[in-house]
């Protein structure tokens, strides 16, 4: 019985063969590349003949001055980000979908959306000008409110935060339609009910509508956690400078460093590697935890 | 159940299965092509005796040469021609008798790291072009040809001057344990030195000299400040232009430095005769306190820190800037400026200095690409005369430019030629012969080239401001005389190491680098100066002090 199934269905079953291959061509094999990261790489003897160093190029990022310093920078500025990118979509989500106009709520939604097509080169050039402490439009209004001019990207104290709140203005958008396309999926008997039972509009913010958002912000969540050494190459690299490197350098831009500027390709590897051992390890971790208390299964 | 599992297993087993001989496939092809190329290496080494030692000589019965290469990104041909078929192609062919097969040809983007799978592969060609760090490994691999005594056999006398107009330090380079390996390709460091601009109108206005010193910039850069130099009763402007990286081509600080007798970023001779780093000697602590000092005084931008050059220049293009250091063409970048307001003039000078010693401007090592022949080649003389007709054509006494270097629809002929070079005074003789024509009213003399600059010379000096920039650079108070002058009275402070990175400063430079960067900002923008001498120290022990003493070493080796 099943062998016949499986016959007839067999077909199928080989049209996934191109995408497995391709998979498997594009996404597995260069994983072999992960040799490099225990070698000390020369181009001209290639991935298989360069020398073996073991964990030398491991031990030569730790041993690196100021390597903790650039792991707790990631981690803080990451970790920021993991939160006010899931908070921050939340919150207006909810707020949006209290709006009565359609016309208001889609012309928002199309607003707060556009910043994320924009890359980080041109976004670098403009953030510049608006957070500059003498000319920049921020600071200004900040001064209607007699709050000194702050040099949001030259002062060490302030620049995580700097990143933090120009990359949630740029991703919120994304985050709030990917949220109100889930509150679609949202039972409208629920709110029926809650209305015979009595419930306002906050009251069924609280228990209908953030339940129901509930897994997708399990999900989302989870999917950012194995970000949680990514603080965001291309944002750091256009905005920072040596004067905010204490706060601001990233791992990403010591392997950009060394690895392109310094053609060190072993040691950028080897840090490259251990980005992905601990986001795995992460993933695992949370989603684990996200299976124990909400029952929640991606795969 | 059981069954569907095993096929399952054996789908997936197939697709791995494929994918590893699609990989496995192309692993073969590789290493048939590999020896296949060494069984047919050359065996024997006949014939070039009877050409004599004629660096023009031609090859009679022509000769066949393997060869890759790099092709630019963008380069055109004319109609029906091709890289195997154009003047260059032809030219070899007639006037060496030497035809060139090119095994492959790559975009320039992709060049390195094909050469390195053919360098792995052992598939090399009779010619090639490598970078320093390709060089310094096939040199020790023994790949390539010793090309010593053929270069004074076969170079001509002008492709020697040529090679050797930096002083011999592009030579050197190619050149291990007394051993010529390499012909560079040569290009100017002359056109990597800083001039200092400034705002000329606003110079009158104020009634402020020239500067020769020191002292003057720094005056120059308060009056430029504080005494409203635009006229708009504004405190808006600014003095000296800086950006975020400290050095560069634009608004950076190398110039100052220099002015300075400080040498920052290159390797310099200590009074012992020995290399040493530029940036931690004790010049270097002068000039960052006064950097300090005009950032104080509010004449540096607060915010410099986080404006890169091109934000420097769009300030500069608005008029809030006066003055800045940097490269010879950068009046290229002031054209707007220039165009939206006809009043603004910026003009280069030299370096002022600190003192009665003139300063004298770093020079970069220019070489980053040089010409090899692979050990066994039949005719590894060939590259040679090759280069010799290269030169000889493009720049020579019988040079026909608009046949080899570009032609009259602005066609770059040049990117044709398999060896190539610009002659490290290229622009500065452009200079020279278009005054020459300008003063004798008479371009029949130019290459094609500089007539070019001639008539947009002559184009500014009918009042046509679109052509401002190229007067600033190639006319006569052009920022290429300025270079000139620094060449004619030798104020020029060459980078000593010339040679590939070491081990120990690619290990370390991402660290050195992120110090230097960090210390110097830190202290422009008021931490004590005594954090100089906290970074020489750390420096020195992050790995400076090892790279001092390979370099030292490396030093040796070269005499």
């Amino acid at each position: 019985m099943t062998n016949l199934r499986f016959r007839r269905q067999f077909p199928y079953h080989l049209m996934i063969l191109p995408g497995l291959l391709f998979i498997l061509i594009y996404n597995y094999v260069p994983m072999t590349g992960i040799v490099m990261a225990f070698e000390r790489f020369v181009p001209s003897k290639g991935m298989y003949l360069s020398p073996w160093v073991g964990w030398k190029n491991f031990e030569f990022m730790l041993n690196m001055p100021g390597i903790y310093q650039v792991i707790w920078n990631t981690v803080f500025i990451a970790l920021m980000k993991i939160i006010a990118g899931v908070v921050v979509p939340v919150v207006i989500t909810l707020l949006l979908y209290e709006a009565k106009s359609r016309w208001f709520k889609s012309s928002v939604q199309t607003i707060v959306y556009f910043p994320h097509f924009l890359s980080w080169i041109i976004l670098g050039g403009i953030f510049v000008d608006i957070l500059s402490p003498s000319t920049g439009m921020l600071n200004e209004f900040l001064g209607w409110f007699g709050i000194k001019p702050i040099y949001f990207l030259g002062d060490v104290n302030w620049f995580p935060f700097t990143l933090v709140g120009t990359e949630t203005w740029k991703e919120f958008g994304y985050g709030t339609i990917v949220y109100l396309a889930a509150l679609t999926g949202i039972n409208p008997t629920l709110y029926e009910a809650a209305t015979m039972d009595g419930a306002g509009r906050f009251k069924q913010a609280v228990h209908v509508t953030l339940p129901g958002l509930l897994p997708m912000i399990v999900l989302m969540t989870i999917l950012s956690l194995g970000n949680v050494l990514n603080a965001g190459f291309d944002q750091v690299f256009n905005l920072y400078s040596a004067q905010v490197y204490r706060s601001g350098d990233i791992i990403d831009t010591l392997v950009y460093r060394i690895g392109m500027e310094d053609a060190n390709y072993g040691v950028a590897t080897a840090v490259g590697l251990f980005k992905s051992v601990v986001s795995f390890v992460m993933i695992s971790v949370s989603y684990g935890l996200a299976y124990r208390f909400t029952s929640y299964r991606i795969f | 159940m059981k069954v569907m599992n095993r096929k399952k297993w054996l789908a997936i087993g197939l697709t791995g299965a494929m994918a590893f001989s699609l990989v496995a496939c192309s692993g073969n092809e590789k290493t048939e092509q590999s020896s296949a190329s060494a069984s047919s290496q050359p065996t024997s080494t006949e014939s070039s005796e009877s050409v004599a030692a004629d660096p023009m000589g031609k090859y009679d019965p022509p000769i066949e040469i393997t060869a890759v290469r790099p092709i630019t990104e963008g380069t055109k041909f004319k109609e029906g021609e091709s890289i195997d078929n154009n003047n260059w192609s032809k030219a070899y062919q007639e006037s060496l008798g030497i035809k060139i097969k090119y095994n492959w040809t790559i975009a320039t983007a992709q060049y390195d790291q094909k050469l390195n799978i053919a360098i792995a592969s052992d598939d090399l060609p009779d010619v090639m072009e490598v970078n320093a760090a390709q060089l310094k490994r096939l040199v020790e691999d023994d790949q390539l040809e010793d090309l010593s005594s053929l270069y004074d056999q076969y170079a001509a006398p002008f492709t020697k001057e040529v090679l050797s107009q930096d002083g011999g330090n592009a030579l050197k380079s190619g050149t291990f344990d007394g051993k010529q390996f390499a012909l560079p390709k040569m290009g100017s460091g002359l056109g990597q030195t800083h001039v200092l601009w400034i705002r000329t109108d606003w110079l009158k206005k104020l009634q402020l000299s020239e500067p020769k010193t020191i002292d003057d910039v720094l005056k120059i850069a308060e009056a430029f400040t504080k005494q409203d130099p635009d006229g708009n009763k504004k405190d808006d402007t600014r003095g000296l232009g800086i950006n975020k990286d400290i050095w560069g081509f634009y608004a950076a600080m190398e110039g100052f430095f220099n002015g300075f007798h400080a040498y920052p970023n290159v390797w310099v001779k200590d009074e012992s005769g020995k290399l040493a780093y530029g940036s931690i000697q004790p010049q270097m602590k002068n000039a960052l306190q006064k950097l300090q000092e005009l950032y104080k005084a509010g004449q540096i931008d607060k915010e410099f820190g986080t404006k890169d050059a091109s934000k420097v220049n769009e300030e500069a293009n608005a008029g809030k800037l006066g003055m800045f250091y940097g490269y010879f063409w950068n009046s290229g970048w002031l054209q707007d400026g220039k165009l939206t307001n006809p009043e603004m003039e910026w003009t280069p000078y030299p370096l002022p200095s600190i003192d009665d010693q003139p300063a004298k401007a770093q020079v970069p090592f220019a070489i980053n690409t040089y010409y090899v022949v692979k050990k066994g080649a039949k005719h590894p003389e060939a590259s040679i005369k090759m280069l010799n007709l290269v030169l000889e054509n493009i720049y020579g006494a019988t040079a026909n430019p608009e046949a080899y270097n570009v032609d009259k629809d602005g066609i770059a002929i040049f990117e044709y030629a398999l060896l190539y070079g610009e002659a490290p005074r290229k622009n500065l003789d452009a200079h020279l012969n278009v005054m020459d024509a300008l003063t004798a009213k008479d371009d029949s003399k130019l290459t094609a080239e500089e007539k070019g600059y001639y008539s947009n010379i002559m184009a500014y000096q009918g009042g046509d401001n679109q052509f401002w920039g190229s007067d600033k650079m190639y006319g006569e108070k052009g920022s290429l005389s300025v270079i000139e002058g620094y060449f004619k009275n030798q104020s020029l402070m060459n980078d000593e190491f010339f040679g590939a990175p070491t081990q120990t400063m690619i290990d370390n430079n991402a660290t050195l680098q992120k110090l230097q960067l960090e210390t110097f900002t830190r202290i422009i923008m008021g931490d004590s100066i005594d954090k100089f001498d906290e970074y020489v120290k750390k420096w020195k022990q992050l790995g400076g002090d090892e790279i001092t003493k390979e370099l030292n070493e490396w030093a040796l080796a070269q005499k």
